[in-house]
């Protein structure tokens, strides 16, 4: 039988601020463990939360750019559930009145095609502390620093379709939080996580099949293999008759399996009720109008804009919007005096294979946009070969980024000397030594002029116009 | 709503709690009790009015985002019943 995969994902990204969501204390990653804990995040007697002002400003920010409606009002819950890196015995998060509620996200797909994403919520919530199993051979450990930090969870419906599909939203939700300037997204260090809820059903079937819960994937290839493992190992269940448990699993990412953590037959029993310590919030209009005017420019309204205005390919905009301050040193280089086909070519060329190879970032290259603009200028003028521009110019100013891009030039003997008179008389030196190619080229054998130009081309190491050069060879065969 | 033995060891279970034999009649008794009165508040017509959930007219009490509290991570260890300097040591969560 054919199986269609259904998907829905619950991601949560955590929250850029300087201190926690209900606590006062900061966070920072990979601190040495307890040393960003509060009595708030302890959970000791009589300590109080209180709502951190930028936690809910970047989730109302995160919700409004997924076209979510903000409720006007909105409070915290608690969601009871005992395990020993969660010292209150209960999570801060919201149930009834999420903060954003509904909205949507537009992926393009490899073929081109669109998808349409619905959004379920997106609440805010406090993240658990961190349990290390495998430090200690009797204990669990527990490090309470990680306790308290804002997450919002973003609950998509079960829209996906497939791995790729859900990777990539994946990969906007990053791009989307960074250009908003609220996380950094960073699944490496745990920043975003996701959940997949991953179910089977037969092939024009509306129904839906019994779901899967796969835990804590903290990374789009982990994610992407667990739902093709889940796609497999279901379908091969259904096939041979047997049907499939609703329970939570785990995915491993040493054998790229998932296994069952705990069967869910009856829903989870987390007794929620609303935060008796927290006062709810009203969301005032004027509150989303001045947050919808700080706005920034959304990487789909780029990608747009860099397509329709600047006249640039899909495949030319998409690695421009990937990363935003990718797309801020090309906006310079434009502001610079280059074209936006320039622009691009010098940074996905050149700029991407030095930023490939030395791994490091844009934000990390040594060069300006004035020295890359006013090395292509050089180029555009005729002055500078693009091929020595490349390979020599390029590389001697990564050593020397302070250098002048003309001063190097001229110094390296990269630039292109008027040379009409030598190359007249290397024309007639190469037409008495090839009398033969000559006399062929006079009888109606244009494509010869090449052979001249590729001698001449060598002669000079190939700093010369290739224009002058082609007048020359011409004048000089046509006798 | 009736309470029995499966419903107390539910509520047991979600509190981690362990409820020898000889209390089980009391605290059932109890619970039935509590449930009693919610079943007679519950007879009171409240369609039409809104759940009062915050007791207060007060709202958007929001902090400014500043870090300002936090404890050396001596003070922070310093009252757990088992700890290893760094870390607040429990019983093994994850079976081997």
């Amino acid at each position: 039988m054919n199986f269609e995969t259904v998907i829905g994902l619950e991601v949560h990204v955590q929250l850029d601020s300087r201190s926690k969501v209900f606590a006062t204390e900061d966070f920072a990653f990979g601190a040495q463990a307890n040393s960003h804990v509060s009595p708030i995040s302890m959970a000791h007697p009589g300590a109080l939360p209180s709502i951190n002002e930028a936690c809910v400003l970047h989730a109302i920010k995160l919700g409004l750019a997924m076209n979510c409606e903000i409720s006007r009002y909105t409070y915290f819950d608690r969601k009871n559930y005992f395990y020993p890196d969660l010292p209150k015995g209960y999570q801060l998060s919201q149930d009834a009145h999420p903060i954003c509620q509904g909205g949507y996200m537009n992926l393009r797909l490899k073929n081109g095609e669109n998808k349409y994403i619905s959004l379920d919520r997106i609440h805010l919530e406090e993240d658990a502390g961190k349990s290390i199993h495998d430090q200690d051979p009797d204990n669990t450990l527990i490090d309470l620093n990680r306790a308290g930090t804002g997450l919002m969870e973003i609950v998509t419906h079960p829209d996906f379709r497939s791995a790729e599909e859900a990777g990539l939203f994946l990969s906007e939700i990053r791009k989307l939080v960074r250009y908003l300037g609220i996380s950094d997204g960073d699944m490496e260090k745990g920043n975003m996580r996701c959940d997949a809820n991953i179910s089977l059903r037969p092939v024009g079937q509306e129904a839906y099949g019994t779901r899967v819960e796969v835990k804590n994937l903290n990374s789009i290839r982990h994610m992407r293999q667990a739902i093709v493992y889940e796609e497999e190992r279901q379908a091969l269940a259904l096939n041979a008759g047997k049907s499939i448990k609703q329970q939570t699993r785990t995915f491993n990412t040493e054998t790229g399996t998932t296994a069952a953590m705990r069967d869910k037959e009856t829903a989870d029993d987390y007794r929620y009720f609303p935060e008796p310590d927290l006062l709810p919030l009203w969301i005032e209009e004027e509150t989303l109008d001045e947050i919808r005017a700080q706005l920034p420019e959304l990487p789909w309204q780029r990608l747009k804009r860099y397509t329709e205005e600047l006249g640039l390919g899909f495949k030319k905009a998409q690695p421009l919007t990937e990363l935003l301050e990718r797309a801020q040193y090309f906006e310079a280089l434009m502001k610079e005096g280059l074209t936006a086909r320039l622009a691009s070519n010098w940074l996905l060329g050149p700029i991407r294979t030095h930023l490939n190879e030395s791994k490091s970032e844009i934000e990390d290259f040594p060069l300006s946009t004035a020295t890359i603009a006013s090395m292509a200028m050089l180029v555009e003028s005729g002055k500078l070969p693009l091929k020595l521009a490349r390979e020599k110019l390029f590389p001697a100013l990564l050593a020397a980024p302070q250098r002048e891009p003309l001063a190097l030039a001229t110094e390296l003997n990269l630039l292109m000397e008027e040379k009409s008179d030598e190359l007249a008389q290397a024309m007639d030196a190469l037409i008495a030594q090839h009398p033969e190619e000559t006399e062929r080229f006079r009888k109606g054998k244009k494509q010869l002029a090449g052979f001249f130009i590729g001698l001449l081309m060598k002669q000079f190491k190939g700093k010369l116009d290739p224009q002058e050069v082609k007048k020359i060879v011409f004048e000089k065969l046509n006798g | 709503m009736k309470i029995t033995d499966e419903l107390l060891h539910k509520m047991a279970h979600l509190a981690k709690l362990e409820i020898p034999e000889n209390e089980r009649e009391a605290l059932k008794k109890d619970f039935q009790k509590m449930l009693n009165f919610v079943d007679k508040l519950q007879e009171v017509d409240t369609r039409g009015v809104e759940p009062l959930i915050h007791i207060t007219q007060e709202k958007n009490r929001l902090r400014k985002d500043e870090a300002i509290l936090k404890l050396e991570r001596e003070q922070v260890l310093k009252n757990a019943p088992d700890q290893d300097g760094q870390y607040f040591r429990v019983p093994k969560v994850v079976k081997k």
